[in-house]
């Protein structure tokens, strides 16, 4: 059992790792190590090293620890208290490039108003999330001071789009998992409490041509948030890029992998 | 009420203004259309791959599906792309209709494509009972029955599968 007694999303880790709290561990505890967290995890018993899924209404199984970028650690501390956005994002996809103004300008104008946002990268397959010089494809070519950098892909994308984003790299797609995060965009969001009340779409109007008939999911849970209003949990269907896990490795999502059964029509 | 619209893409004009040569022409449905058309193919297995030439992995990977859905066509499969193409901002219908013979053409492709005119996928989605994720080929059995969805790309072997899945008799599927 996790013992998560504080709403911690987040907490601190070197770079793309996700370790969970061994047995017994507080979350107010000081956080190991990762090296003495990895050997703490190797003494238990492999059938509970895979977290408890993300469900609607519920708070992670387990801090979700990335670093960003710049291999900075994300502080729990950054996140407690605060109504939360996580979004998988990609620099790849065209239906993320679709959202990426109106999603840019809710990042904007709702960190303004205390809003947290936590973009993350999880697109290992296609070499988005490489540490170290550009795979082919690359959207956005890097200069020589980002190539010297790690991610220079991603630092390069953020650069030629002019986006506010700090974004962590999910190295290995556990968060992506444990989220059961399948597309890029795909926005999950957090109340003060640390719970999870909605998931999908940023808008239900990705082509901009419904008007006043759109949906404005995102910004309609965090005005209703940020006004004191009770959130029932609730998600719609995300549209998006298939995340670019590693091959061979099946995808969270409908309990049923990359390869879900279906149902009659 | 069901729409489905054979629409023809614009001829190319010669320097007369005749007819120099015509392209297939490429059917368009919304989803009305669309969920005639697969009940007209009701007892036909399918694979209904969902793209975009948009969507660098989808196009990537329908050469493995075109290989497939012809080492397959006699045994009875069929092999529908449904292009998603109208969901991005800018993509129009009179471009799509204009530029999609040309781009199969180039890739090589002679599947059969099938342009979705919603630029809002969430009802095709939900009739799916699949988010949009591109790309997902959705695999139908002859009965009628969504048997399975493979989201993300596919490699050859993996159609080969869904292929076998789409073909596996009633109830030998499971």
């Amino acid at each position: 059992m996790h013992l998560l007694t504080s709403v911690s999303l987040f907490s601190a880790l070197s770079l793309g790792a996700v370790l969970v709290y061994p047995e017994g561990l507080r979350a107010q505890d000081p956080v190991p190590a990762p090296a003495e967290a990895a050997q703490e995890l190797a003494k238990q018993d492999p059938e509970k090293k895979e977290p408890k899924k993300l469900e609607l209404g519920e708070r992670p199984s387990m801090p979700l620890m990335l670093s960003d970028i710049d291999g900075q650690p994300m502080r729990s501390r950054e996140l407690d208290g605060h109504i939360t956005v996580v979004t998988f994002w990609a620099t790849r996809c065209p239906i993320m490039q679709g959202w990426e103004e109106r999603y840019a300008a809710i990042h904007r104008e709702y960190t303004e108003r205390g809003v947290k946002f936590v973009t993350i990268n999880s697109n290992v397959g296609n070499g988005e999330v490489q540490a170290e010089g550009i795979a082919k494809g690359a959207p956005v070519e890097p200069t020589e001071e980002e190539l010297a950098k790690p991610y220079p892909e991603i630092r390069a994308y953020l650069r030629g789009k002019e986006l506010p984003y700090r974004v962590l790299v999910d190295a290995e797609c556990k968060v992506a998992d444990l989220f059961q995060a399948r597309t890029t965009p795909h926005v999950f969001v957090f109340n003060a409490a640390g719970e999870l009340v909605y998931k999908g779409l940023i808008d239900d109007d990705l082509a901009q041509k419904k008007g006043d008939e759109a949906n404005h999911h995102l910004r309609d849970v965090l005005n209703q948030l940020l006004e004191g209003e009770t959130v029932e949990p609730f998600a719609t269907r995300e549209q998006g890029c298939a995340i670019k896990r590693p091959r061979g490795q099946s995808a969270a999502g409908a309990g049923a992998g990359r390869r879900g059964r279906g149902r009659g029509r | 009420m069901s729409i489905l619209v054979s629409a023809l893409a614009p001829a190319f004009q010669g320097c007369g203004g005749e007819s120099e040569e015509k392209v297939e022409a490429i059917p368009v449905v919304d989803l009305e259309g669309l969920q005639q058309l697969l009940a007209d193919k009701r007892g036909t297995p399918l694979l209904l791959n969902l793209w975009a030439t948009w969507c660098a992995p989808c196009v990537a990977e329908l050469p493995d599906l075109q290989k497939v859905a012809r080492a397959h066509a006699a045994d009875g499969l069929e092999v529908i792309a449904l292009d998603v193409e109208l969901m991005a901002p800018k993509a129009t219908l009179e471009g799509t209709l204009a530029q999609l013979p040309g781009f199969l053409a180039e890739k090589g492709i002679d599947l059969s494509v099938v342009i979705y005119s919603g630029e809002d996928v969430g009802p095709l989605g939900e009739w799916l009972g699949e988010s949009i994720v591109l790309p997902v080929t959705v695999v139908i059995g002859a009965d009628g029955e969504i048997r399975a969805r493979h989201v993300d790309s596919a490699t050859e072997q993996e159609f080969e599968e869904l292929a076998a899945l789409a073909l596996a008799a009633p109830g030998e599927h499971r």
